[in-house]
């Protein structure tokens, strides 16, 4: 028994040895990154554009960037509206369709589910789609921001695949007791699905927080943009290739700490979220333990 | 959890009518993607914008509605504008390309544009014009001279030695300098965004004399045009360039990926050839790092004449749809904006009210104005149209771009030591090009691959009529064929 | 048809999805016709009806290309490479984490390990190349100093789609474990004790619980990698590639892309766009009846 104990000890320590070496390797990039968000133009000059800590901290990155507050602060709430919202809608019409397809012999389920996996194969191009939307009236509102992107197709499949892998004698007893289809599903199936609920919610989330080529196209009233279309204007305005337009350099770009600025101040929002969600994963395994 | 949906869904609804409302009274809408806003998606605050709407009303007499642009590269936003309802009436676009949509202004520059016509050097206008007589834009930009070689002064000095001006005194200038500090390279930008007409081709010309827009030169012995890999003399410049890798004068970095910012910083760039801007921009900026570097500009002659080429102004143009509705209203803010007599028009669309944004410093053509941060005005230049042959008439005061606008000034537009190409005043229709040769982007791809080949001696230059062979293969004639016609056509005209 | 009935509430829920797909993904389907013509984007609807048809034209010139079959073999190997050594790792690194006993530690291993997720290319292809730099790159300089040689990674061919694998491996190997932590914290813990009584090691309950527990995950993302076979990772690619390594490192995407460069090329990039579709449709098809086959559950 002691010497089961002891493997069991020595187990744990590799295990969290490997973890922390990669653990490690996450990590130092992304303190690369904050540490070049916090270094002036002359620190720069002297050191360059990827350091480890900075030597005296300054904020010149963060002032350029809320330099911007007074458009940034309405597209700020604007990705707060379409990640809510748009995530918000994503599940509901995932859910509920991934629920319907997951029905084992419901008639008619093969083909529907190929009509969904067809489009995810083929499409018709970039051109057709935004006629559409333009047709439909929806440019230049918060719907074109999350209608057009409503289901995605793979979303669907994996929610469909856990849906299918929950027992089946936990369905069936709630059927003998009586319960109705919506019953079933609220307080059966989604109580088991969160864990996925949670992961699919969160992969619409994040979508939503980056996605910029959809807005960019569909939307060109200013007070519509979101803010990664405010932030993209600057990350472009700090790489280099954007001096290559001949005559118009009117501010000098500041390169390395902004680009490294961008990327903290649109990821600690989601770093900060993220525990919140964290918590679904375990409470899966609390309820698995209730229904054993 | 309810009261936070039904509050999201009240202000959407709110939202919407609000925007379905401000159908505003503007006379026409531009798409500014002349490169002003790339830098600034969300456009300026909207009461500010407000404001300066309302001025550019009272001093031109027209009311424009801008969209600002999303993305860096506007192509693909702009062409899906065009495709959906509302197009834009204005924008920057290469006419040729976009020839089908854009209506010609012979007849609106005649009526309007009399201030305009006389601000745009005559140059400038050559390129606008289709072959059938229709003025099909207005110009964006100038003949420039954009890829230029520099070296230290305070290497030339330590060493010795003046400014080379031919190749043999930059060779001898780089072999001093490794003398010096085995670290000091040479650097250049091989083939960025694998275009064509690119710096370390440009060294091509001072050994063949052909370069061009499209890399394009006459060949005297069948009067047909031909692209730069038969140009007589090219494998003396393959040689060059293979002889300085091999002496490890260039930075192996060039052929590859490169930050050019990072170089500079690391005060070992003895010599740099490429685009200008990475001298007057981040060089200042660099330069308290490296005490005593001093960069000076260095025309190099060679065999065969200027290595630097000069580049066409080209197609670039501020173009009007063929759809728009109020093409006259259109006419005459452009011609406020490049007005000859003043630069009230272009300073108040760049940075906004006068007064309250910005100041003349001194009146006059050019003019130097007081600006100030974006930050604080809070107008970011929505209403502003950057024209190149334009812009040196208003000059900001400011020391740290002190650098950059003189040199825009002296050096970017000095065309008298660079080589002139044959297709300086042509504009080259590429779409047909690429048409009539399709397998063109094959063409482009060899030569990319097998000269970086031949500058690093991965591939020997004895080889040499092999590759030649193999761009026949690829399909080169077609493109022989297709440039050729293009030039004739343009000489019959 | 009274079965259809009977199960009515199932065809309303998916009502709404199936609605969504057939307006925003099916009407504008249509528009995979242009690779079939010649068409200028500017005029609209219009425009795309008034277009020449051209037949094979532009799937001609994608397949009479000298680099076509280098291109492809390019895709397929950088792909191949990408699924081989990036699909397993997240399986590997939630079966590690999934091994971590105390919750704290795990949780913030899990949350740095999605870190390189939103690091954008551009940043960390700026980073690859810092760190690769012939002049100054830490590690370059640092295997200059052992071995006396300099190395310019990025412009030699040996290298290059090894460094294209590593950073991709490092970019999404957390971001992508998050799925199979979810599966896993779903797997009944009950199982687990049992497997304990009968003396199952950590390892032996990794390899018979948590495993085939997960598997029709596992299987799922397969698919998806499957599907996205000729996705070589354009971006990656863009930012990173010169002609030093056009051989190992020209893609499908980078090749549209430059052709796209030197005209609007609308069709073209649809002809070639409908091929790779074509091209996943079958693999994906094949790799469905094959998971089928095994007694998995696939795409339906």
């Amino acid at each position: 028994m002691k010497s089961q104990y002891k493997t069991e000890i020595f187990y744990n320590y590799i295990i969290i040895g490997i973890l922390l070496i990669l653990t490690l390797s996450f990590l130092l990039p992304f303190i690369v990154v904050l540490s070049t968000s916090l270094i002036s133009e002359a620190e720069w000059a002297e050191r360059g554009g990827h350091v480890l800590y900075p030597k005296k901290i300054s904020f010149v990155a963060y002032d350029i960037l809320f330099g911007k507050s007074y458009v940034l602060f309405n597209a700020y709430q604007i990705t707060f509206l379409r990640v809510t919202l748009g995530t918000f809608c994503n599940l509901l019409f995932t859910t509920t369709l991934a629920y319907a397809l997951a029905q084992r012999d419901l008639p008619y389920r093969i083909p529907l589910t190929f009509f969904v996996f067809f489009t995810m194969v083929f499409n018709g191009g970039l051109i057709p789609q935004f006629l559409l939307v333009d047709f439909l009236n929806l440019r230049n509102t918060i719907f074109a921001l999350f209608v057009p992107t409503l289901v995605n197709g793979w979303y669907f499949l994996i929610m469909r695949n856990f849906f299918m892998n929950i027992p089946k004698d936990l369905i069936d007893a709630a059927i003998i007791d009586g319960a109705s289809p919506v019953r079933i599903l609220i307080s059966v199936v989604l109580p088991l699905s969160m864990p996925v609920m949670a992961t699919i919610g969160l992969f619409y989330a994040v979508y939503h927080w980056n996605e910029w080529f959809y807005a960019s196209i569909y939307i060109t009233d200013n007070q519509l943009k979101p803010m990664q279309i405010i932030l993209r204007g600057l990350l472009n305005q700090a790489t280099m290739e954007g001096m290559e337009n001949i005559s118009f350099m009117e501010q000098p770009p500041p390169g390395a700490s902004l680009r490294a600025a961008l990327i903290i101040f649109s990821t600690v929002p989601i770093l900060v979220v993220y525990p919140f969600i964290q918590r679904y994963f375990v409470k899966g395994i609390m309820i698995g333990g209730v229904k054993g | 959890m309810k009261k936070l949906i039904s509050t999201i869904f009240l202000s959407l609804v709110v939202s919407l009518f609000t925007t379905s409302l401000k159908a505003d009274g503007h006379d026409f809408t531009i798409f500014n993607n002349s490169g002003m806003l790339q830098f600034d998606g969300g456009g300026s605050d909207p009461e500010v914008l407000a404001k300066v709407t309302a001025h550019v009303k009272k001093l031109s007499g027209v009311t424009p509605k801008v969209i600002v642009p999303n993305m860096q590269d506007t192509t693909e936003q702009l062409n899906l504008l065009l495709a959906g309802s509302n197009p834009p009436d204005l924008f920057q676009a290469n006419w040729d390309v976009y020839k089908s949509t854009l209506m010609p202004l012979n007849d609106l520059l005649a009526k309007h544009g009399d201030a305009l016509l006389r601000s745009i050097p005559e140059t400038s206008w050559k390129y606008m014009t289709d072959s059938d007589g229709n003025i099909m834009g207005i110009p964006r930009t100038a003949a420039t001279s954009p890829y230029m070689t520099w070296v230290r002064q305070d290497i030339l000095d330590q060493a010795g030695l003046e400014v080379p001006k031919t190749v043999e005194e930059l060779t001898a200038y780089m072999a001093a300098a490794q003398k010096i500090n085995p670290d000091f390279k040479a650097g250049t930008r091989a083939w960025s965004g694998n275009k064509w007409e690119e710096p370390a081709m440009g060294f091509a010309a001072a050994f063949t004399g052909a370069m061009s827009g499209n890399a394009a030169f006459i060949d005297p012995s069948d009067g047909r045009v031909k692209p730069v890999p038969l140009a007589p003399g090219i494998e003396d410049y393959l040689r060059f360039m293979n002889d300085w890798h091999n002496k490890g004068y260039w930075y192996p970095d060039n052929w590859s990926k490169f930050d050019e910012s990072e170089v500079f910083r690391t005060c070992n760039m003895a010599m740099w050839s490429g685009w200008y801007s990475r001298v007057t921009i981040i060089v200042p900026k660099v330069e308290s790092n490296c005490p005593g570097m001093k960069y000076v500009r260095a025309p190099i002659m060679g065999s065969k004449g200027w290595m630097a080429t000069t580049r066409a102004s080209g197609t670039q143009a501020y173009v009007i749809n063929k759809k728009a509705k109020n093409p006259e209203a259109i006419m005459q803010y452009l011609n406020w904006m490049w007005n000859d007599q003043s630069v009230e028009g272009y300073a108040t669309g760049v940075n906004g009210i006068e007064g309250d944004h910005w100041s003349y410093e001194s009146k006059g053509m050019p003019a130097i104005v007081n600006t100030k941060d974006k930050a604080e005005t809070k107008y970011v230049g929505d209403f502003g149209l950057p024209n190149f042959p334009y812009e040196g008439n208003m000059q900001p005061n400011d020391s740290l771009w002190a650098t950059h606008f003189n040199y825009l000034g002296s050096g970017l537009t000095k065309l008298d030591d660079s080589h002139q190409p044959i297709d300086l005043y042509m504009a080259w229709d590429k779409g047909r090009i690429a048409d009539e040769t399709p397998t063109l982007g094959d063409v482009h791809r060899m030569i990319a691959e097998n000269f970086t080949a031949f500058y690093t001696g991965e591939r020997s230059i004895d080889e040499y009529d092999d590759f030649l062979a193999e761009l026949d293969d690829a399909g080169m004639q077609d493109w022989i064929n297709a440039m050729t016609a293009q030039m004739q056509e343009s000489w019959a005209n | 048809m009274k079965k259809i009935w009977k199960y009515r509430f199932y065809y309303y829920l998916a009502l709404p999805g199936l609605i969504y797909f057939a307006i925003f993904h099916y009407v504008p389907m249509g528009g995979a016709l242009i690779a079939f013509k010649d068409i200028s984007p500017f005029d609209g609807l219009r425009g795309f009806f008034d277009a020449p048809w051209v037949g094979f034209k532009h799937f001609e010139r994608f397949t009479s290309s000298v680099y076509f079959l280098d291109v492809i073999e390019n895709t397929l190997i950088i792909s191949g490479l990408k699924i081989l050594f990036g699909f397993p790792a997240p399986i590997i690194l939630a079966l590690l984490l999934n091994e971590v006993l105390r919750m704290s530690l795990k949780r913030i291993m899990q949350t740095i390990s999605y870190l390189p997720h939103f690091i954008s290319w551009v940043v960390t292809a700026g980073m690859i190349t810092a760190l690769l730099a012939t002049s100054g790159g830490l590690l370059t300089e640092t295997i200059n100093d052992f071995t006396g040689s300099n190395i310019n990674f990025l412009g030699n061919k040996d290298y290059f789609v090894g460094i294209l694998v590593t950073s991709h491996v490092w970019k999404t190997i957390g971001w992508s474990s998050i799925i199979y932590l979810a599966a896993m914290s779903s797997i009944d813990p009950s199982l687990y004790e049992s497997a304990r009584i009968d003396g199952a090691n950590r390892l032996q309950m990794a390899w018979h619980i948590t495993l085939p527990s997960i598997m029709f995950v596992i299987v799922i993302m397969f698919l998806l990698e499957i599907g996205n076979l000729l996705e070589a990772g354009f971006e990656q690619i863009l930012l990173l590639y010169s002609p030093s390594v056009y051989k190992v490192a020209d893609i499908i995407d980078t090749f549209v892309y430059r052709e796209g460069l030197l005209a609007l090329k609308y069709s073209f990039a649809a002809a070639v766009g409908l091929f790779k579709a074509v091209i996943a449709f079958v693999l994906l098809y094949t790799a469905n009846r094959l998971a089928n086959r095994l007694g998995q559950t696939g795409l339906w």
